[in-house]
C-alpha cells in the first residue's frame, strides 16, 4: 500500500499543478530589452519589451552595474520616458563606461530575467530632429531666385561647447511627387535648392545625426508654394536660340535646294568614265571586231580567214586578283562550254586559261584520269569547281570547233592538275609529271587524249600569258608547253615528259615560225623543224624538244625572243621550295636562258611585257608593215 | 586580421602625426615667444581631424572583431577587465570634460591622446616584434609626465593558447575604440574653448 500511496502523491500534485497551469498562471515570460538611447550624450534611456505575463500581475525591475565596479543598481527612473522604460539622468551616466542592464520580471508564480545588454553611452547617441525649420524664397537681383532653407539644432544638444558635433540633412518633394529628393547639408544649418518647378507646393523636411552616432528622426514636414514666376528667363533664351536655328536652317535648304546641283557637283565631283578618243562604245557592244578595229584605223587585222583546223587556244592572263578569278570563273564555265573573251583593248588583263597543248591535254588528262587523285591537300577545296570547269572545256574541245577559243581557267587548270601527279612526287606542279601519271592511269579515255593532243600538237601554240595570281600559277603557266608530234604513240607521247622534266634545259637555238596570229592576238607557233618526231623517240634529246613558254621580249631585229621552259629547271625547284620562291625563281631562270626564234614568216615585233603579255597593237602595227 | 592591419598602419601614421603636433603644441603655448606660425586653434582643428579619422578606424575594427569573435571571446575577460588606460584620469561626463582646462594641464590631454594610440597601436601591429611593444617610443614631454600606466597584456596577446589572445585582441579593439573617442571629444572641447576664449 505504501508504494501506492507514493505515485499518488505524486500524481496529486502534479494534478494540482496542471490545474494551475490550467487557469493560466505561469511564471512571466522573458523580457528583451530592444534599445537604449542618448539624445545629447548626457543623459540615456533604455526600453525593454516584456513576454508574457502569465496571468498573473507581473513586477519589471531593471538593474545594472558598472564596469570596474562591483555593486548593482536599480533604474532610478521608471516613468519619465513612458512605460516599460528606464531613464538615466546625469547624475547616473558616466560616458565612456560599459554599462550592464538587465530586466527581471516577477510574478507570483515566479521571475524571468532578460539578457544582460551592454551599453556604452558615448555610442548609442541619437538626437532629436532639428527645429524650427524655416522655407523661404529669395530673389537677389540679377541672379536666380532660390529656395532657403534654414533650421536649427535639437534643443538638448550641445554644440557650442564641442560636445557633439551634428550633421545635417535636407529633403524636399512636391506635393504629387511620391519620391524625396535628399541633400546632404554637413554642418551648416542651412541650404539652397536652386531647381524648382514653378506653381508647385513642396515639402521640406531635415534630419540630424552627430559624428559617431545614428541618424534622427525626421522633422515634421513644412510645406511653401512656389510662385509662378520662379524663373523663366533661361528658358526664354533658349526659345529665341532655337527659333534662330530653324530659320536659320530653313535659309540654308533653301538655298542648297536651289543650287542643289551645282553644289553636289562641287561636294562630290563626278568620276570621269574610261574613255578613248575616237572610240565608239557602240561598236564594241556590236560585236564586229572590223569595225571596230576600223575605228582604229586597222585594217585587215586580225586575218579573218581564220584556222579552219586551227584550234587557237592561249592563256590569257588575269591582272586581278586571284580570289576574282575563281569565283569569276566557278560561274562561267558551268554554263559555258567555250567562252569566247574578247582581249580587253583597254588593259591588258586577260583570264587565265590554259592555252598550251600541253595544258590543255594535262588538263583534260587530269580529270578524265583519276578523279580520284585529285586529293592535294592544297587544292581540295578547288576540286570540285574546277573539275566542272575542266570537264566543260573538255566539252568544248571535243568539238572540234574552228575558231573557238578555248579558255580554261588558268586557275582551274593549274589546281586540277596540282594534284595529278601527287604521290609519287614531291612537286606536284610538273605537268609533264602529271601527264605520265595520267598516262598510266588513264587507259580509258585514249581516245579523248588522242583528240586533244592532236589538236595541240596543231596549234603549236604559244602565246602563253603568265597570271600574276601566284607562284603556283606562275609555275604552271611558265610550265613549258610541250610540243606533241602528232603522230607519236600516246605512249611515246606520254613517256615524254617524264623524260623531259628532269632536264636541265640545255636548249639550243631554234627557229619559231609563226603559224598564224588569231584575232585576239595569239600567236600560234609551229617549229620549223619536223625531224623532232624522231629525236623525241630517243631517251635524250631533250635538247631537241623544244620547249617554248612565252614571249619574253622582241628584239629590234623583229627576232622573237621565247623564254624556254624552265620547267625542267623549276622541277628541282619546285620540290625544294614554297611557291613564291618558284615564281622569283622561274622569273630570273626565264630571263636567263633565254630562247632567241627568230620568226621568220612574219617578222615582227612583240612588245612583251613583264608580265608576258602579248600587246597586239604591237601585232598589228607589224603586221601591217 | 585584415582591419588589424589596415587599422594599425594609418593610425601609426596618425601617431606619429599626433606626436608632431603635441611636440609643436606644447611649444606653441606661448605662441608669442616661440614664433610658430600655426596658431593653436588651427593646430587643434588638424589634431581633431586626425583624431576623428583615427577614432573612425578603430571604430571600424572594433565592428569587425564584434562580427567575427563575438561567439568565441570570454565575455568577462573582454567587457569587465579594465583598459590599462584607466588609470589616466580623465572626464567622465560632460561637467567634467567642460572643466578639463580648470581641473587638467592641457598636457594631460596631450599626454592622453597620443599615449591612448601609441599603446594600442603597438600592441595591435605587433604580435611579433616584442620590443617595439615593450619600449613605447614616447615623446620627451610625455615621459616627465606622472606615472604613466604600464601595459602589462602583451604575454597574452602573443600567447600560444589561442583564446586568450584572442580575448586579449578583442579586448584591446574595445579599449582602442573607446579611448580614441574620449580623444576626439576631448580635443573637440579644447578647441571650443580656446576659440572662446581668444574671443574675449
Amino acid at each position: 500500500m505504501k508504494e501506492n500511496v507514493t505515485p499518488t502523491m505524486v500524481f496529486i500534485l502534479l494534478l494540482f499543478l496542471n490545474i494551475r497551469l490550467l487557469n493560466g498562471e505561469s511564471p512571466p515570460g522573458k523580457p528583451v530589452i530592444f534599445k537604449c538611447r542618448s539624445p545629447e550624450k548626457e543623459t540615456f534611456t533604455c526600453w525593454w519589451k516584456p513576454g508574457t505575463n502569465g496571468g498573473l500581475p507581473t513586477n519589471y525591475t531593471l538593474t545594472y552595474y558598472k564596469e570596474g565596479e562591483n555593486i548593482i543598481y536599480e533604474c532610478p527612473d521608471y516613468n519619465t520616458s513612458g512605460p516599460n522604460s528606464c531613464y538615466f539622468n546625469k547624475k547616473y551616466t558616466s560616458i565612456w563606461t560599459l554599462y550592464v542592464i538587465r530586466v527581471n520580471a516577477t510574478n507570483n508564480m515566479g521571475s524571468n530575467a532578460s539578457d544582460p545588454r551592454l551599453v556604452d553611452v558615448a555610442y548609442i547617441v541619437e538626437p532629436n530632429p532639428p527645429q524650427n525649420i524655416t522655407l523661404e524664397i529669395k530673389r537677389p537681383e540679377n541672379r536666380k531666385p532660390y529656395l532657403w532653407i534654414k533650421w536649427f539644432p535639437p534643443a538638448l544638444v550641445d554644440i557650442t561647447s564641442g560636445w557633439l558635433i551634428l550633421q545635417y540633412e535636407v529633403r524636399l518633394r512636391p506635393e504629387n511627387a511620391a519620391e524625396w529628393e535628399v541633400h546632404f547639408s554637413g554642418q551648416q544649418k542651412y541650404f539652397k535648392i536652386l531647381s524648382l518647378y514653378p506653381g508647385q507646393k513642396y515639402f521640406v523636411q531635415v534630419r540630424c545625426k552627430p559624428d559617431h552616432g545614428f541618424w534622427s528622426k525626421w522633422s515634421p514636414e513644412t510645406s511653401i508654394d512656389i510662385p509662378s514666376d520662379f524663373k523663366m528667363s533661361d528658358t526664354t533664351v533658349w526659345i529665341f536660340v532655337a527659333i534662330l536655328f530653324a530659320v536659320l536652317c530653313l535659309i540654308m535648304v533653301w538655298a542648297v535646294a536651289l543650287k542643289s546641283y551645282s553644289m553636289m557637283t562641287c561636294i562630290f565631283p563626278p568620276v570621269p568614265g574610261p574613255k578613248i578618243k575616237g572610240f565608239d562604245t557602240h561598236l564594241l557592244e556590236r560585236g564586229k571586231t572590223e569595225e571596230l578595229l576600223g575605228a582604229f584605223g586597222c585594217q585587215d587585222f586580225p586575218p579573218t580567214s581564220d584556222s579552219e583546223d586551227l584550234l587557237v587556244e592561249f592563256l590569257e592572263v588575269d591582272d586581278s586578283e586571284d580570289q576574282q578569278l575563281m569565283p569569276a570563273f566557278s560561274k562561267e564555265y558551268p554554263g559555258q562550254a567555250v567562252k569566247s573573251q574578247h582581249l580587253d583593248l583597254d588593259n591588258d588583263s586577260g583570264h587565265g586559261s590554259c592555252d598550251s597543248p600541253s595544258f590543255l591535254s594535262e588538263k583534260c588528262g587530269g580529270p578524265w584520269a583519276n578523279p580520284p587523285t585529285f586529293h592535294t591537300p592544297e587544292v581540295i577545296k578547288k576540286l570540285e569547281s574546277l573539275e566542272a570547269n575542266i570537264t566543260c572545256t573538255w566539252d568544248s574541245q571535243a568539238k572540234s570547233t574552228k575558231d573557238k577559243i578555248l579558255y580554261f581557267h588558268a586557275n582551274g587548270f593549274r589546281s586540277s592538275t596540282w594534284p595529278l601527279p601527287q604521290p609519287t612526287q614531291h612537286n606536284p606542279r610538273s605537268p609533264y609529271h602529271s601527264i605520265a601519271e595520267v598516262s598510266k592511269l588513264a587507259k580509258g579515255p585514249k581516245a579523248a587524249l588522242d583528240t586533244v593532243i592532236h589538236k595541240a600538237s596543231k596549234d603549236a601554240l604559244q602565246s602563253s600569258k603568265t597570271t600574276e595570281t601566284g607562284g603556283e600559277e606562275r609555275a604552271m603557266e611558265q610550265m613549258e608547253v610541250v610540243r606533241f608530234p602528232p603522230k607519236t604513240e600516246q605512249d611515246t607521247a606520254w613517256v615524254l615528259p617524264q623524260e623531259n622534266a628532269p632536264f636541265i634545259s640545255a636548249k639550243p637555238l631554234d627557229y619559231v615560225e609563226i603559224h598564224k596570229v588569231n584575232r585576239d592576238g595569239a600567236l600560234s607557233l609551229t617549229p620549223k623543224q619536223k625531224d623532232s618526231t624522231e629525236q623525241v623517240e630517243k631517251p635524250r634529246a631533250p635538247e631537241i624538244i623544244k620547249e617554248y613558254a612565252k614571249v619574253a621580249r622582241v628584239t629590234e631585229n623583229n627576232i622573237l625572243v621565247l623564254m624556254p621552259d624552265p620547267r625542267g629547271q623549276n622541277i628541282a625547284l619546285f620540290e625544294e621550295s614554297a611557291k613564291e620562291a618558284l615564281l622569283s625563281l622561274q622569273q630570273n631562270q626565264a630571263e636567263k636562258n633565254m630562247a632567241y626564234f627568230t620568226v621568220t614568216p612574219n617578222n615582227f615585233r612583240l612588245q612583251q611585257d613583264g608580265l608576258g603579255y602579248l600587246d597586239p597593237a604591237s601585232f598589228m602595227s607589224s603586221f601591217r608593215g | 586580421m585584415n582591419g588589424q592591419g589596415k587599422g594599425s598602419l594609418v593610425m601609426l601614421l596618425a601617431m606619429w602625426s599626433l606626436l608632431l603636433w603635441q611636440d609643436v603644441a606644447a611649444q606653441s603655448n606661448s605662441t608669442n615667444e616661440t614664433g610658430y606660425q600655426i596658431s593653436l586653434p588651427d593646430l587643434l582643428d588638424r589634431a581633431i581631424t586626425l583624431s576623428h579619422y583615427i577614432h573612425t578606424l578603430s571604430s571600424d575594427l572594433y565592428q569587425e572583431v564584434e562580427t567575427l569573435l563575438s561567439q568565441d571571446t570570454d565575455f568577462f575577460a573582454v567587457y569587465t577587465t579594465q583598459c590599462h588606460t584607466a588609470s589616466i584620469s580623465t572626464p567622465a561626463n560632460k561637467e567634467q570634460a567642460l572643466k578639463i582646462q580648470e581641473t587638467l594641464h592641457s598636457q594631460d590631454i596631450d599626454f592622453f591622446a597620443v599615449y591612448t594610440t601609441q599603446c594600442h597601436t603597438a600592441s595591435i601591429s605587433t604580435p611579433a616584434n616584442k620590443e617595439q611593444a615593450l619600449k613605447i617610443q614616447v615623446a620627451p614631454q610625455i615621459r616627465n609626465y606622472g606615472n604613466s600606466p604600464v601595459w602589462t597584456q602583451l604575454p597574452s596577446l602573443q600567447s600560444s593558447d589561442g583564446k586568450e589572445s584572442l580575448n586579449t585582441f578583442h579586448h584591446l579593439c574595445r579599449c582602442l575604440r573607446r579611448d580614441t573617442h574620449k580623444a576626439e571629444t576631448f580635443l573637440r572641447v579644447l578647441k571650443s574653448q580656446v576659440a572662446r576664449h581668444s574671443n574675449y
